[in-house]
């Protein structure tokens, strides 16, 4: 099986059914000899949309592009239906979208609540009192209010992540693009996040890129993963799971065969890839799928499992 | 007062004569008593606790809780730091001056260091230049400083929040432009406090005026073509090369020159203005 079909085998939920706000068409960007995005088709329509992929994948590249601070080299882009290269357009686009960049900078000099202020600013909300309004609405939603008035350099990097989080819901924006928002976030304000998101998610289109597999579980009802700027999978969630089912197995010793294998808890390795005759597979999760579709697009081997393995009974 | 004191439209007069009637501090409580008879209530309330405690009574809890939401934030504000103080104390409004206190040129480190370097330039010409009418390294020198002010204010070297300000501006052009001004205002007030200690206080001793503002108008004009760094470089170095071509000559500091100079500076803000509407620099971008 060649890794990049998979999108025909597990199809597309809802982008293709709902209005599509986002609309790529072989999206090309090259940074002198990298070509850091390969003809990237896709659409996104209303819901969380992860991106997954290996560092170096083209995802922030992407990111970029649809948030129109970069210009791609080849291929269309349109955005709420209109043309980011357009600069009237592109004014209109950024006006509906709020964008949380990879390690975001900030002014430390700042509060947390002037610097989301200046942010407000930036996006032409002059009015004062209604600005104000708005600042406190968003540092409330990632749960700021407390600690508004302290400077960013006295904040971690967990809270200061939440306030690059609430700069990017200034305005209530219709598309958000969120470039590993999780990173430097403890568990319980991960939980946060992902109750905030997940509501954001409803009526809106949320582009979430991440390494946390975890968080795509939880949260998107459709994954894109990329690899050497390509998209390898587009589909559900639940689809990327099943691409590693029967491929997941127990085992007391390490697998050579194995395409990716670490020691449990019990003892135990949990291999990945085509087991070996009677082994015993296990129920496979997202990360599975994505770890075996990340090592049959860097070997172009889709690693079959061989007769007489047992799969178990699969919820996941 | 109207519902005061024996006034004959009270109704519901809750306590003796003297005090306000159920009516007006109800009135008091919704904000719709006119503005004279509550001036004539407040400092009757002021001095009256039976009074305080009935209009207690007609304010309601979401009134209060409305009130203490709008007074707890009003303390929460933070003070602004002292550059914005300052914009602000100059009638500056409260969103320019936010922006402009995230401007690295306007830091005062920065400025603190243009104004060393301008009057250390200026001593020099004092020193060695004690007959020049227009003294060569200063005026040579203050037209960098701009350029070189808009360069790390727009650039994402110096802007820690470079990206997210990018695409929170539908339009960079009107933040671009606001710290432009600002940089090339502070940079000529410091500028013109340094011509203090020329040699000669004449008009040539101001010559670096006009080309200050052309190389930061020319800066901005090249920016989305450029970038914000390369824009600012070429800008510096069209005045030095100008500079170096008329070396011999002092044209440049002339009338006819001030005269070229004042025309370049004109067609490169007629420039800048057509370019307004489509002005960005993302990367990549082909204007």
């Amino acid at each position: 099986m060649n890794p990049e079909t998979t999108t025909e085998a597990a199809p597309v939920p809802s982008a293709a059914a709902g209005e599509a706000m986002v609309q790529v068409t072989g999206l090309t960007v090259r940074y002198r000899r990298t070509v850091a995005l390969d003809g990237v088709t896709l659409s996104l329509g209303t819901g969380v949309t992860g991106l997954l992929g290996p560092n170096g994948a083209g995802k922030t590249t992407l990111l970029r592009a649809l948030a129109t601070v970069l210009v791609p080299s080849d291929g269309s882009l349109s955005v709420f239906g209109r043309d980011p290269l357009e600069p009237r357009s592109r004014q209109e686009i950024r006006r509906r979208l709020g964008y949380l960049p990879q390690a975001p900078g900030f002014h430390r000099h700042f509060t947390a609540f002037e610097f989301v202020d200046y942010v407000a600013i930036l996006k032409e909300h002059t009015d004062r009192a209604a600005r104000h309004e708005e600042v406190r609405r968003v540092l409330d939603a990632v749960g700021l209010s407390e600690v508004r008035g302290k400077k960013l350099k006295a904040l971690s990097g967990g809270m200061r992540q939440r306030v690059a989080l609430a700069s990017a819901l200034i305005g209530d924006p219709e598309l958000l693009i969120l470039d590993e928002p999780t990173v430097g976030l403890d568990p319980e304000q991960r939980l946060r996040f992902r109750e905030l998101v997940a509501e954001l998610g409803e009526g809106r289109t949320v582009l979430l890129s991440t390494h946390q597999t975890e968080d795509v579980s939880a949260l998107c009802h459709r994954v894109v993963v990329l690899a050497a700027g390509r998209v390898r999978y587009d589909g559900s969630a639940r689809g990327l799971g099943e691409l590693a089912d029967g491929r997941v197995w127990f085992s007391p010793e390490r697998e050579p065969r194995a395409v990716a294998g670490w020691r449990t808890g019990t003892g135990l390795f949990r291999n990945i890839g085509a087991p070996p005759p009677g082994a015993q597979t296990a129920d496979a999760t997202l990360e599975d799928g994505y770890l075996l579709l990340n090592s049959a697009a860097e070997s172009g081997m889709w690693p079959e499992p061989e007769a007489g393995t047992r799969p178990e009974g699969g919820t996941r | 007062m109207a519902g005061i004191v024996n006034d004959p439209q009270v109704t519901g007069m809750t306590y003796g004569p003297q005090h306000a009637s159920a009516e007006v501090l109800n009135r008091y409580a919704q904000g719709s008593l006119p503005p004279q008879d509550r001036q004539r209530l407040e400092p009757h309330l002021d001095t009256c606790a039976p009074c305080r405690a009935q209009l207690a009574a007609h304010t309601g809890s979401r009134q209060i809780d409305r009130l203490w939401h709008r007074l707890d934030h009003a303390l929460d504000l933070p003070v602004p730091g002292r550059l914005e103080r300052c914009l602000l104390a100059l009638r500056v409004p409260d969103h320019m001056a936010r922006v402009l206190s995230a401007t690295p040129a306007l830091r005062s480190t920065w400025l603190v260091g243009v104004l060393l370097t301008l009057l250390c330039t200026a001593l020099t010409a004092r020193l060695l230049e004690p007959d020049a009418r227009s003294p060569f390294t200063f005026v040579a020198l203050a037209p960098l400083l701009p350029a070189l002010g808009v360069a790390i204010s727009s650039s994402r070297r110096f802007d820690p929040a470079y990206e997210i300000g990018q695409a929170a501006a539908p339009s960079v052009f009107r933040p671009v432009l606001l710290r432009a001004t600002a940089v090339l205002l502070s940079s000529a007030v410091l500028a013109a406090l340094a011509s203090l200690i020329l040699p000669r206080l004449g008009p040539a001793a101001f010559g670096w005026l006009l080309p200050m503002g052309l190389t930061t108008a020319l800066s901005l004009v090249l920016m989305p073509r450029c970038g914000p760094v390369t824009a600012p470089a070429l800008a510096g170095a069209a005045w030095l090369t100008a500079l170096v071509l008329t070396f011999r000559s002092e044209v440049l500091f002339s009338a006819a020159g001030q005269s070229v100079l004042a025309a370049l500076l004109l067609a490169a803000v007629v420039a800048l203005m057509a370019l307004r509407a489509g002005f960005d620099f993302q990367k990549g971008i082909q204007v």
